[in-house]
Order: structure tokens, then sequence, then C-alpha cells
């Protein structure tokens, strides 16, 4: 048995060594996708689990999310699913619970004003208008990066924005405007 | 204040909230030259120790001191607080031996970030990475106290009842302080009799996807620090019958029969299952798409091909191949949700069909011509799902789970029995979430959920249902065994309790392996060897294992300890 004629490696190949390196990645987007994660699933240790495993599922295949056009959106995509995951969210508090009372870098959340509000787009809007809010209002982005994260036109995100801030404002008994 | 403002408000109080998360080293296995100074002290005290521990002649007696003891060791803490990021509160030490090496030590440093980022805390994870070998995974855990290694190269130590730690400078194998050399492996720890054991060398994550795949007499399993190798096992003796090289690593084992033996990286290739000869090669790349499951058809084979996220994804497929590799038909199976990248959790073939499932979604496609007969009446909404639910096919009937537990308005999933000819539902069963079907007993549909375990006869339609008996289960024989955190039970073929006893031992991560009459129950916690008749814990390892385990008969079962290898066990 001989192995396949191929050579190529990481090394060798262009594309990829004028790549980000992962470690750098990591750095610059690791604290963005706690926030995400922490907005969509309410628990910001649970949200440090998943930017972790999302991280680690980029690190897995770096040789390839490092050649899209945009990794970020590829591993922000990664942290909504997951955050919004029932699934995936009953296993991260399962080993949440299992570390209690180990050492721990999670911010001090007890002082927050908005976990209410956060609480309440999780109970009143789906999923996927979540997540663009998440990705509105904690990543800051534009309508057609929300789209380019979320994997859908811009008209599809547009109206997941627009029915999220409808159900919203029906919820807070508040107004609300297309301003994105 | 409009909806706009309060959420840009929020927004920024997350943004502002996220920025005081520490940040954890990155997964690289890239040296840490800011290491190199400390280390080659510690390789210097290291040796020093060694020589010592060398010319005492002690085989089994440590060479150990309290900390703070010298600079030398607090320089270690400095560094292993650093290292792990100040999240471990235990001491670790290095050893000598093929890690006596500055840039060995560096690397092994970076490893244990990559396996602590992994999985963030190093009871529950990082044990499974040492059973044997080199290393050590909490064999005095009798003495109370934590311990592990990593390729024989660090040891962490404490004894939390006494209020001290140990700093130790030995080999791992040397076993515990105050106790004989450690020998005990893995099937050992569990009562069971190691007939061999074969050592994989896959390192980082991708150990994660490092299953085997067991066909007639062989068992195939990856290997190679990246998964860059095929090794196939003779199961008796566990012997290399052969193995092979892929050209890119990241292999996936797909399908096995006696006759061939399916593989993908960028490529899905065929060979023979005898000697791992070629048979076919097909590029995958460019496609968009890569083979996530396959199933053989006579001599063709059907392959699911999940997208991948490269910004102009292609829709999910199946794709059927002829004994030569050729494609025969491809047929895109994107369903109602195109803004989803679906994953396939399984695939089937189904009275001249083949069924593939996904989260939301299950197609019956001819085999023939690849064209879509069915789609279920599963809830329209599409889910992650990490783990196959059980799917399968028997007397012209599809039984499934639909785990799209997270749809608006739905408490759980469902579990349903179809006509596998047209789709049509016979029964449909509400379910709680993660519903998984375990199979069929005496004509009893046995299912299981997070609420429990459930029957529906196929007949009377009559149900009988255990909510405190557990959510997993596993149909042995003439009876289903369920375990809970607290409970073993025994269910007869009509649901009832043959017996049930208190198993205390931790959370049930997947379905039990039934030996004999003892149940292996692999945990979160650990994997715990419980006997049927009594319920009492015969043996427990520390560690889950997280591959599959097969049953070779009553008495003899493969299982996979992921970072670890495969074990042969039998009862003794």
């Amino acid at each position: 048995m001989t192995a396949p004629e191929s050579e190529a490696t990481l090394d060798d190949d262009p594309i990829i060594s004028a790549a980000e390196p992962y470690d750098s990645f990591f750095r610059r987007v690791y604290r963005p996708l706690v926030g995400l994660a922490a907005v969509l699933t309410g628990r910001w240790p649970v949200a440090e689990d998943i930017a972790q495993e999302a991280l680690a599922a980029a690190f897995r295949s770096w040789d390839r999310v490092s050649r899209l056009d945009d990794p970020d959106a590829w591993v922000k995509r990664v942290v909504a699913n997951h955050s919004v995951s029932l699934y995936r969210r009953s296993l991260t508090e399962l080993r949440h619970t299992l570390s209690e009372g180990r050492n721990s870098t999670t911010p001090d959340t007890t002082h927050l004003q908005s976990t209410e509000l956060w609480a309440e787009v999780r109970r009143s809007v789906s999923r996927q208008q979540a997540i663009a809010l998440a990705l509105r209002y904690v990543d800051g982005l534009s309508l057609h990066e929300i789209s380019n994260v979320m994997n859908c036109s811009v008209s599809t995100a547009n109206t997941h924005l627009r029915r999220a801030h409808e159900r919203l404002a029906a919820e807070l008994g508040a107004e609300w405007k297309e301003d994105w | 204040m409009t909806v706009n403002d309060q959420l840009r408000r929020a927004g920024e109080e997350i943004r502002l909230t996220s920025r005081q998360a520490e940040v954890p080293p990155a997964p690289t296995r890239a040296r840490r030259p800011v290491l190199a100074p400390v280390l080659t002290a510690l390789l210097a005290l290291v040796t020093v120790v060694g020589v010592v521990w060398l010319v005492s002649g002690r085989s089994a007696a440590p060479v150990a001191t309290t900390p703070n003891a010298s600079g030398d060791l607090a320089m270690v803490e400095d560094w292993v607080n650093g290292a792990l990021d100040g999240r471990f509160e235990e001491i670790a030490t290095l050893t000598y031996g093929e890690h006596g090496e500055p840039e060995a030590l560096a690397s092994l440093a970076a490893e244990i970030n990559n396996r602590r980022l992994q999985f963030g805390e190093p009871t529950v994870d990082l044990f499974p990475f040492a059973p044997r070998g080199t290393d050590l995974a909490f064999t005095c855990i009798d003495l109370d106290f934590g311990g592990f290694s990593i390729d024989g190269a660090l040891v962490v130590r404490e004894w939390p009842d006494q209020g001290r730690k140990l700093w130790e400078f030995r080999n791992a194998m040397e076993g515990c302080t105050s106790g004989p050399p450690v020998t005990t492996t893995f099937p050992e720890m569990l009562g069971l009799t190691e007939v061999w054991h074969h050592r994989s060398s896959i390192s980082g994550y991708q150990r994660l996807g490092a299953d085997f795949l067991a066909f007639g007499s062989k068992v195939a399993v990856l290997q190679g620090e990246e998964a860059d190798r095929l090794e196939v096992l003779d199961t008796a003796t566990g012997d290399v019958a052969w193995g092979m090289d892929f050209p890119e690593p990241k292999g996936k084992l797909l399908t096995a029969n006696t006759d061939r033996l399916v593989w993908a990286t960028e490529n899905l290739v065929g060979v023979a299952s005898a000697d791992g000869d070629t048979l076919w090669d097909h590029d995958f790349d460019g496609d968009g798409r890569w083979p996530s499951l396959a199933v053989f058809d006579g001599a063709g084979l059907v392959v699911a091909l999940d997208p991948v996220m490269e910004g102009d994804e292609r829709p999910p497929a199946l794709a059927k191949f002829d004994q030569s590799g050729n494609v025969l038909w491809t047929t895109e199976l994107q369903g109602t949700y195109p803004d989803e990248n679906l994953q396939w959790t399984d695939l089937l073939l189904a009275d001249g069909g083949v069924v593939v499932q996904t989260t939301g979604a299950l197609y019956r496609v001819d085999l023939q011509t690849g064209t879509r007969d069915w789609r279920s009446p599963f809830a329209e909404v599409a889910v992650e799902s990490f783990a196959p639910t059980g799917t399968f096919y028997s007397d012209g009937v599809v039984y499934a789970a639909d785990p799209a537990s997270e749809a608006p308005g739905l408490d759980g999933g469902q579990v349903m029995a179809l006509d596998a000819a047209n789709g049509e539902a016979h029964i449909v069963l509400p379910a709680a979430r993660a519903p998984r079907v375990v199979g069929i007993l005496d004509r009893w549909l046995v299912f299981t959920d997070e609420s429990g375990v459930h029957g529906q006869s196929l007949d009377s339609r009559d149900v009988w249902t255990h909510t405190d008996l557990g959510a997993l289960a596993t149909i042995d024989g003439d009876r289903v065994m369920t375990v809970s955190p607290t409970a073993l039970a025994v269910l007869g073929t009509d649901g009832e309790p043959e017996h049930e006893v208190d198993a205390d031992g931790g959370t049930p991560q997947l379905p039990p392996l039934v030996l004999g009459e003892r149940v292996i129950v692999p945990g979160w916690e650990g994997t715990r060897a419980i006997d049927v008749a009594t319920g009492a814990t015969i043996n427990e390892w520390p560690a889950p294992f997280r591959s599959p385990a097969i049953a070779i008969d009553s008495s003899t079962a493969l299982i996979g300890v992921v970072g670890d290898g495969i074990y042969l066990v039998r009862l003794p």
C-alpha cells in the first residue's frame, strides 16, 4: 500500500500563508463572540463555553475557514446557531453545572440593566429573529453583514429584523422604526 | 424610548461587559518563546530530580516536596498557572523522558492549552486523554486526590482533605505517592479484561472525530497526528492487517463491509477491505459539499453530502455512486429552510429507497433514479443536532425521532412510524426534548427522551412510560436496560420493571453497553460498570468514553476511548 500522490501541506498553500493567523483571529473575535452568545443564551459562563467551542471548531477546520471571504461571519454563525440550540444549551449547562465551584473568568453581570430586555427578546421572537437582533445591536453589523452571517438574503435578514421589532414593540408597548 | 433605542443601549452594555471576559489562550501548536527561560530552568530542575531519583534506585517512591520549598518550584507554579490561565488550582510538574527538552516542553504547554480550551475543565474532559500507556488518570482517586498526566509528562496532585498539595517530579506511571506502581488499565478499572489495546496517535481536536468502524472480522481506526492515516486491525488480535496514508489530514471513515471500505478527505475513496487497494477515487474539491454519511446499496454506494460554509454553499444532497465510483445521480434536498445549513444525522436503506434524516426533515429518495419520493411531516423547523436519533427501518416502516423541540409552540419533538412507501404516518407520538428511538421489542416501539423511557404497542397502541427511570436505554435480548443518574432498571417486554435498583453515579451520556449481567454506563462523571442483578457499582473509571462501544457478543466489546485508542475487552 502506497500513499496517494498529493503532497500538499498547509505550509505550501499560498492562500493559507496569506490568511490571518489563527491565534490573532482568536484574540480578535473571542470577546465579541462571548457577547453575542451571552445575549442569545442569557448565560455568560455558557456563552464563554460556546465561544470557545466555536473557535475550537474554527481551529479544527482552519485550513478551510481561513480561506473564506469572511471567517468572522462563519464563526459568528456557528456561535449563533449553537446559542439558540436547545440541545446544545442543555449540554453546555450540564457541563457548567459540573464545573461549578471552579475558577471562572466570567465577567460580573449582576449589575446589567439589559438582562431583562434580552430575556424578553429570547422569549418573544423566533430564534432567527433573535440572532438578527443580536448581530445588529451587539455586534453592530449592517443589514448586509447580518445576511452574510445568517447565510440568507438581505431581504430575509430585513424581514427578521422588522418582525422582531414589531413583536418586541408589542410586548414592550413601545414604538419602533426601521433605521438599519 | 423606542425599541431601537432600548436595544441599542442593551447592545452597548453587552459589548462593554464582554470586554471584561478574559481571553483564554488560543489553541495553537505554535511554540511559546516567552516560556523558554522558565522551561530551561525547569528542565534543569527536572534533570536534577531525575538523577536523584535514579541514583536513589527507588522504583515507586516519589521525589516530592511541598509548594514554595524552593524558588524553582514557585516558578513552576507560576508557569502552570500562567499556561492554564490561572484556572487550575493544582500544581503541575514535568517529568523527564521524551519531553525533557525545552522545545518539547513548550509544545506540551501549547498542547495543554489546546486541551483546556477545548474542554474547559480538566476533571470532566481531560481524563479521557490519559488512561494508560505513559499516562496516569486519577489512579489514586480512592485516596481522595486529583491527578492527571498528559503523554506521561504532566502530573497534577493535591490532597484537599489534608489541605496540602504535593509537587512531584517523576514519571507519571510510577504510581501513587503512597501506593504501589500504577499498572491498572482502563478495562481493569471497570472490572473487565483487556484483550488488546490499539493506541491512538491522533492529537489535538482530531481526536474527537476519531471513531472506529467495525466490519466483518476487522475494525478500522484513524491514526496519525492529524488523522491522516487509516489502519485496519484484526478484531481478534488487534494486529494491524494493513494501513494507508491519506493524501490530506482529517480523514473520515464513512462505511465498510467485508468487500469495501469508504473513506473521505477532500476525496471520496473506495478501497478493498482485504488489503486497502484503491478501487476508485472521486474528487469533491470545488463541489462545495463534503461527504458526511454513507451506506452501501449492493455494489453501489449512497452518500449524504453536507454543504460547506464558504459563502456560496450548495444545498445538501444525496449522491449515488456505482461500484467504480461513477456518480449515478445527485439529488439536492434543500427543504423549506433555505437559510439553514442542515446536517444529516441518519442514512439508511428502506424498501427500494434511501431514507435520510436531518433535523426537521426526513426524506425518502428512490435508489434507482434519485427521485425524491416523499418528505416527512416533521415539524418544519430545522435545528442543529449532534447525534443520530436512532432512525431505523423494519418491515416496510421507518421509525424516526424528530428532535425539533425548539420550534415555536412545541414543547418537544416527536417519534413517528412512517410508511416507507409513501411517508404516511402510522404513529405520531409526542416526545420531550432529545427523543431517540431505541428499537422494537416484542412489537413494542421503545424510545427515550429527556423525560424518560417509553413504549407503544404497534398492535394495540397501548403505551407505557417511566419518567423516573432515566433517559437512555438499550434493548438487550428480551429486556430494556435503562439508566438514569440514580437508577438502573430492567424492563420486560411489556415495560414492566423486572427490577429497579439505585445506581447512584452520575449522568449517563451514551446508551449503556450490556455485557452479560454487567452494564457499562458512560456518564459525564465517569464510566461505571454496574451489576444488573444488584445495581451495585462493580467498578468505576473516572473518565467517560465518548467514542462508540460495540458489543461483539455477550461477553466481548470494542470500546473507543477518545484520545487513547480502541480496546477489545471481555468479561473476566
